[in-house]
């Protein structure tokens, strides 16, 4: 890895620590603490808030495997897959936003157990499975990030691992959804950045038009636009099915809405956070993953799938540009990993800490725990990437 | 759940089904079958129609 590569990940690194500092100090000069610590203080506006969704939603898997996986898999099943999680957005958006932010309530147990009268199994069961379902997409995200992070510096993976991780420990701890918001801002900006920069280098590149070019790709490569060769037709159903009503419930992303200025706002967040993520995912689908083709059988079978889309962008761009893409897609994975990190801390410290255990804990009481549980759950979950069970490497690989 | 939220749901029910009918299988556009180009074209279908159900409705206002 480069000077100028490793420098521009240093100044990206530094720059959500420093967010982190100051997401700390705003929220232990206020009086609403735990509304600014969990729900960002209930004032993220609109695009703040799309572009904060976006970040959440688009980890390393979508940005880094896209291309890969539209070419190996085609565009018809990875099109019904990925407009699943677009379509199921839209839905929630219009059916349950408006009474998840009028709530007024800062994580997703707590509007349920409101919601069935305060049932004393939901109260324990629910940030249970957000610890459990939450913490196994963690891991296997962490192990994505360790990946990343070893390929853009040259560290080995669990050096990587240990960098990424203390990183967005560190800000979640400090700043929780204040620091999210900000660094997920940041984040987010990066993500547009680079694939737009990588979509512009890709039309500079066009051999011929883009009919011609994409029209050939899909003659040498029949898998890219036909139905049926690699997933039966029902399988496409499924994907589509599965991510429309399991992407939009995933709590870390659920807790955005909860962070808007009022229920417009939060409906006009996740349509304009899906619009975007969907021109994104267009531009890759259709745009850059025929590029692919131009590398031939030989040099691709020397890299793996989700690394296909560097070796394209290392064929258009000089090392400043790399050194941006490199830290955009790491912002791509720690903009997953903090806001889940952030949803199971807030099941232990808040919804068991103080809902169950200790419901007179106050805020100081409160913030300290949640501090706390942070590291706590970040370390393990951490350590437990650096050997995680085989059958996680099928989360990661998906988004 | 307020009708034009239910026409859009309806809608985009009708839209899958459709798109899966097997005639989509065999049609190809530029090498690429139309149920790909059917789901490619509901990504930006469905937010703008969000978009769109968002701002008429008054009850956010």
């Amino acid at each position: 890895m480069k000077f100028i590569e490793v420098t521009i990940i240093i100044f990206y690194i530094l720059f959500c620590i420093l967010l982190g500092i100051w997401a700390q100090k705003r929220i232990s000069t206020s009086d609403s603490g735990v509304d600014n610590y969990y729900a960002a203080g209930r004032n993220v506006g609109t695009v703040a808030n799309s572009l904060a969704i976006l970040a959440a939603l688009g980890s390393g898997g979508s940005f880094m495997a896209g291309p890969g996986s539209v070419w190996q898999l085609g565009i018809p099943f990875l099109t019904w897959m990925t407009v699943g999680s677009i379509v199921g957005f839209a839905l929630a958006s219009i059916l349950v936003a408006r009474p998840l932010r009028n709530s007024r309530k800062v994580t997703v147990p707590e509007f349920l157990n409101d919601r069935y009268g305060g049932n004393k199994i939901i109260k324990i069961a629910v940030p249970i499975v957000i610890i459990l379902g939450s913490g196994m997409y963690l891991m296997s995200q962490m192990k994505a990030g360790g990946l990343i992070t070893s390929y853009v510096t040259g560290l080995s993976y669990e050096w990587g691992l240990v960098v990424i991780a203390l990183v967005f420990i560190l800000y979640v701890s400090m700043g929780g959804m204040l620091a999210v918001t900000w660094t997920n801002l940041l984040q987010g900006s990066l993500m547009i950045l680079i694939t737009l920069s990588l979509f512009t280098a890709c039309i500079i590149h066009l051999p011929t038009s883009w009919m011609d070019f994409f029209k050939e790709s899909a003659t040498r490569n029949p898998t890219l636009g036909t139905v049926g060769t690699t997933v039966p037709i029902v399988g496409y159903l499924g994907a589509f099915v599965t991510w429309a009503t399991a992407v939009c419930i995933t709590p870390h992303l659920v807790m955005r809405i909860f962070t808007s200025t009022d229920a417009r706002s939060a409906k006009l967040s996740l349509n304009i956070s899906m619009l975007i993520y969907g021109i994104l995912m267009l531009g890759l689908t259709f745009l850059t993953a025929p590029f692919i083709g131009t590398f031939g059988e030989a040099v691709l079978q020397n890299y793996a799938s989700d690394m296909w889309l560097l070796l394209i962008a290392e064929s258009m761009f000089g090392p400043i540009m790399m050194g941006i893409i490199a830290a955009g897609i790491m912002a791509a994975v720690m903009s997953s990993t903090d806001s889940l990190l952030l949803a199971i801390s807030s099941a232990v410290a808040y919804d068991l800490y103080k809902g169950v255990i200790n419901p007179k804990a106050n805020q100081k009481k409160t913030l300290f725990m949640s501090t706390v549980v942070t590291w706590i759950i970040g370390i393990v979950v951490m350590v437990l990437a650096l050997n995680p069970p085989e059958y996680l490497v099928v989360l990661y690989t998906v988004q | 759940i307020p009708k034009k939220d239910g026409i859009f749901f309806i809608g985009i029910v009708v839209y899958v089904v459709m798109f899966f009918l097997p005639w989509t299988h065999e049609i190809k556009i530029l090498n690429v079958s139309l149920l790909a180009w059917g789901g490619a074209l509901l990504f930006l279908l469905a937010p703008i129609t969000g978009i769109i159900l968002t701002l008429i409705d008054s009850t956010d206002r």
